[in-house]
């Protein structure tokens, strides 16, 4: 008996495992001068299709622009300059996510790059640089797998469960 | 499920907080030793499980097991969802920890319904496991429709019962299946 609900827990554990896709938004952006393309989804297979998008401007503060989500969850925007441009985006359930996307100084940044691209004698085609590709966490920071965030707080349960035990018991 | 941060009001959710926190001490206090590994693996379970991301309606919904938690801690199972509230809310920002209250009063009431309809033991078993399942999803997420029209939020409170409609039919048999199991390999678990 005690092994049949044993390895029903091991069922449950590992199954649970292979389908978790910690449930929440989340937005990839890549910047193509001058679009900043934004990917949002609840997991990879899943795009957040009809969510709203709210971009506000880093200068003022005000909404510079807002729209929905495509079938894809993409989002498309212009910055007009840089700075911290923030997004929200919400789809109407209770979910909800903000993101500050930082974009260099475009101009400058476009300049040395049709300057090298003419020094070397190549032609510029258009204004695309080279897309930046970036998840929400940012270049640099590194994204804990969800199988090891699951494992920390399991294992925070059950050490709080463990401590809280052993003081009642104590008490007994 | 999860509301995030910045739908409902502050003073609301400090509010929640507070009387959340009243709640955890009043059903959890005098708690057992025994009690404490079931409510730690119940907690661990519902940990895991509404991590569990089912796309639907352009939306996500997970399984909360709320019904179930109520079925086999009782009372207790409001500390335990407040617990796992907060731990998925640090670890995942799945859930906002201004909302942490509203949530787990929420889904907490899921629960404390499924206590009342598994203590009519004069109904069916499986009747009242069906039923604590069902309402354990319904409840929540029909509250925070509610929440939400009340904050002018939202798609409507119709799209967001007809959305866990089909979770609360889900988790209903979830909930069946597991009390099942229980009654034929530990029954005192569920008792």
């Amino acid at each position: 008996m005690k092994k049949q609900l044993f390895l029903f827990a091991i069922f449950c554990v590992m199954n649970a495992f292979s389908i978790v896709s910690a449930h929440g938004i989340h937005i990839d952006y890549s910047f193509n001068y001058p679009v900043v393309s934004l990917e949002i989804y609840f997991s990879k297979t899943s795009p957040l299709v009809n969510a709203g998008v709210e971009v506000f401007s880093p200068h003022s503060g005000e909404l510079f622009v807002s729209g929905k989500t495509d079938k894809n969850g993409n989002f498309e925007f212009s910055p007009d300059g840089p700075g911290d441009w923030t997004v929200k985006v919400d789809d109407g359930m209770g979910h909800r996510k903000k993101l500050v996307i930082t974009i260099e100084d475009l101009k400058d940044q476009l300049a040395s790059e049709q300057g090298q691209a003419d020094e070397s004698g190549q032609h510029s085609h258009d204004h695309a640089l080279v897309p930046d590709h970036h998840h929400e966490n940012g270049p640099g920071e590194c994204q804990i797998p969800v199988f090891y965030k699951i494992l920390f707080g399991l294992s925070v349960i059950f050490g709080v469960t463990g401590i809280w035990y052993g003081l009642k018991a104590r008490k007994k | 499920m999860h509301i995030a941060d910045g739908i409902i009001d502050t003073r609301i959710c400090i509010a929640a907080h507070a009387v959340s926190l009243g709640l955890i001490y009043l059903t959890g206090r005098r708690s057992e030793p025994e009690e404490i590994p079931r409510m730690g693996i119940t907690g661990a379970a519902l940990f895991v499980i509404s991590l569990i991301h089912i796309p639907f309606a352009g939306t996500s919904i997970h399984p909360g097991l709320f019904g179930l938690a109520g079925i086999i801690l009782g009372k207790r199972a409001f500390a335990v969802i407040y617990a796992v509230l907060l731990f998925q809310s640090f670890i995942f920002q799945h859930g906002g920890l201004l909302t942490l209250g509203v949530n787990a009063l929420n889904m907490g009431a899921g629960a404390f319904f499924a206590v009342l309809v598994w203590k009519q033991k004069y109904w069916p078993e499986f009747a009242r496991a069906l039923l604590a399942g069902f309402m354990g999803v319904l409840i929540p997420a029909f509250l925070m429709a509610v929440e939400f029209k009340l904050t002018g939020y939202g798609k409507g409170i119709f799209l967001i019962m007809s959305v866990y409609l089909l979770a609360a039919f889900a988790e209903s048999l979830v909930t069946l299946t597991v009390v099942k199991f229980f009654r034929k390999v530990k029954s005192d678990i569920i008792n």
